[in-house]
């Protein structure tokens, strides 16, 4: 029987039978992909704890016969304190769902398994604001996805951005000037600030934003572009970011 | 052609609409039935019909119950100080088979779980903070799973009911009795060291 080793972060499992589990994996050398984890669901197994969300793992996958099996794990991140802090959790949920919605099943994505594994490790070790990491990694999964939003010019004429107040429009993808911004529904006004920040979580060094200082009103309106941008480029809503959004709502 | 007889069939696809029964499972259940004795296979039936009219939930725990409050609430023995929340009623049995917890027992019927849409208002939290509020109770421990959807529950309630003044405990995370640290799984090794506690 033909078996792979994979580094695989656990992105959504759902149970399988009494005792088993299918697990939706995104690894680093073959992209997403669905596998069982065989007596998971069974006290004192070896793949319970390890099959968890958000676990990074070192995997041996064994050829079934519609999905493959994971015959062995070794534990590389349990991400504890993710689990410990529930603001934590929800983000971290949030990306991992996102992650599923915006990959699809094989394709190569060794670029997105280094960007979720970054963000979850600097969620981790709490590196500034969780929502900073949140964003930048929204922003920069759409980029990989070829769903960038268009920050420095107009999405429509393509004139240049020159610092002014402007309207983003998720639908439209981006920026648009005010010759252009007529008549396109679903616009989100924004601020100088908000671009700014948007460019900086975007090609800022990930590791380097912990620093970022945000500014009042900017978050909102970031979160509001963010969140249009992904509903429209998912086509449906993300469960946890109903949560999430619970949960900032708590945070003080 | 249908091979089996039509009540046969039709007992064969209700049977495969139970948890963790398939069709080769249901057809054998379903040939059990047939030629068990009359009236076993109707006293089967009657059982099944007699748990859907006179169970329904206890109104203070909201644990399965024939009354309107439960034997366990009505208790006047336990501990009315000490609150045991768990996720589903065949939570509740497995704590009282081990007869350690003399306290009541809170019953959410689930647990939060962001992926998959579940949020708290659908459990019976807010049932929860009513009792809490009508009772003088001191202590609630929190045992749901140690699972993702489980930490996001324990944390959540937590987060609601310190600041009322009440303590808030979580059943120990880490390695079962009998287990050798050879074959245990890492993740939970490491949850075993956080859980650690001073001999």
């Amino acid at each position: 029987m033909a078996s792979v080793s994979l580094h695989a972060i656990v992105l959504r499992r759902r149970d399988l039978g009494e005792t088993d589990r299918i697990v939706t994996l995104l690894s680093q050398e073959s992209g997403k992909l669905d596998a069982v984890a065989k007596g998971a669901r069974k006290p004192g197994s070896k793949s319970s704890g390890a099959s968890e969300l958000f676990t990074l793992s070192h995997i041996q996958l064994a050829e079934g016969r519609r999905l493959g099996i994971v015959t062995q794990w070794l534990v590389l991140d349990a991400f504890t304190r993710i689990r410990a802090e529930l603001g934590l959790l929800a983000r971290a949920s949030y990306l991992c769902e996102l992650t599923d919605k915006l990959v699809d099943d094989g394709e190569p994505c060794g670029e997105v398994y280094d960007l979720l594994r970054g963000a979850l490790s600097l969620l981790e070790i709490g590196h500034g604001h969780p929502d900073t990491v949140v964003h930048a990694y929204e922003l920069r999964l759409l980029e990989e996805r070829g769903y960038a939003p268009a920050l420095g010019c107009c999405v429509r004429c393509g004139k240049e951005w020159k610092g002014s107040p402007a309207a983003f429009s998720p639908m439209a993808g981006g920026l648009l000037c005010r010759a252009c911004r007529g008549g396109v529904e679903a616009t989100v006004m924004v601020r100088p600030a908000t671009i700014q920040t948007m460019h900086t979580l975007k090609s800022g060094e990930l590791t380097e934003l912990g620093a970022m200082e945000w500014k009042p009103g900017v978050a909102a309106e970031v979160e509001a572009c963010l969140n249009g941008c992904v509903r429209v480029r998912c086509e449906r809503d993300i469960r946890s970011a109903r949560f999430l959004e619970m949960v900032r709502g708590t945070e003080v | 052609m249908l091979a089996y007889a039509r009540p046969l069939a039709r007992l064969i696809g209700e049977l495969e609409k139970l948890p963790g029964i398939g069709p080769k499972s249901a057809q054998r259940v379903a040939y059990h039935i047939l030629r068990m004795p009359k009236s076993a296979a109707l006293a089967l039936a009657e059982a099944i019909a007699e748990v859907q009219e006179a169970v329904r939930f206890c109104s203070v725990c909201f644990n399965f119950s024939e009354d309107e409050v439960c034997s366990i609430c009505r208790d006047p023995r336990r501990n009315k100080t000490t609150i045991c929340v768990v996720a589903e009623p065949r939570d509740l049995i497995a704590i009282e088979k081990t007869g350690e917890h003399r306290g009541l027992y809170h019953v959410l019927h689930g647990v939060i779980s962001p992926q998959d849409g579940i949020m708290p208002e659908q459990l019976r939290i807010r049932e929860l903070l009513q009792r809490l509020d009508q009772s003088e109770t001191a202590e609630v421990i929190v045992a749901t799973n140690p699972t993702v959807e489980g930490d996001a529950t324990a944390l959540y309630l937590s987060k609601l009911l310190k600041p009322l003044g009440i303590k808030v405990t979580r059943l120990a995370h880490g390695l079962p009795l009998g287990a050798d640290l050879d074959y245990a799984d890492q993740a939970t090794i490491i949850s075993a060291l956080q859980w650690r506690r001073e001999m």
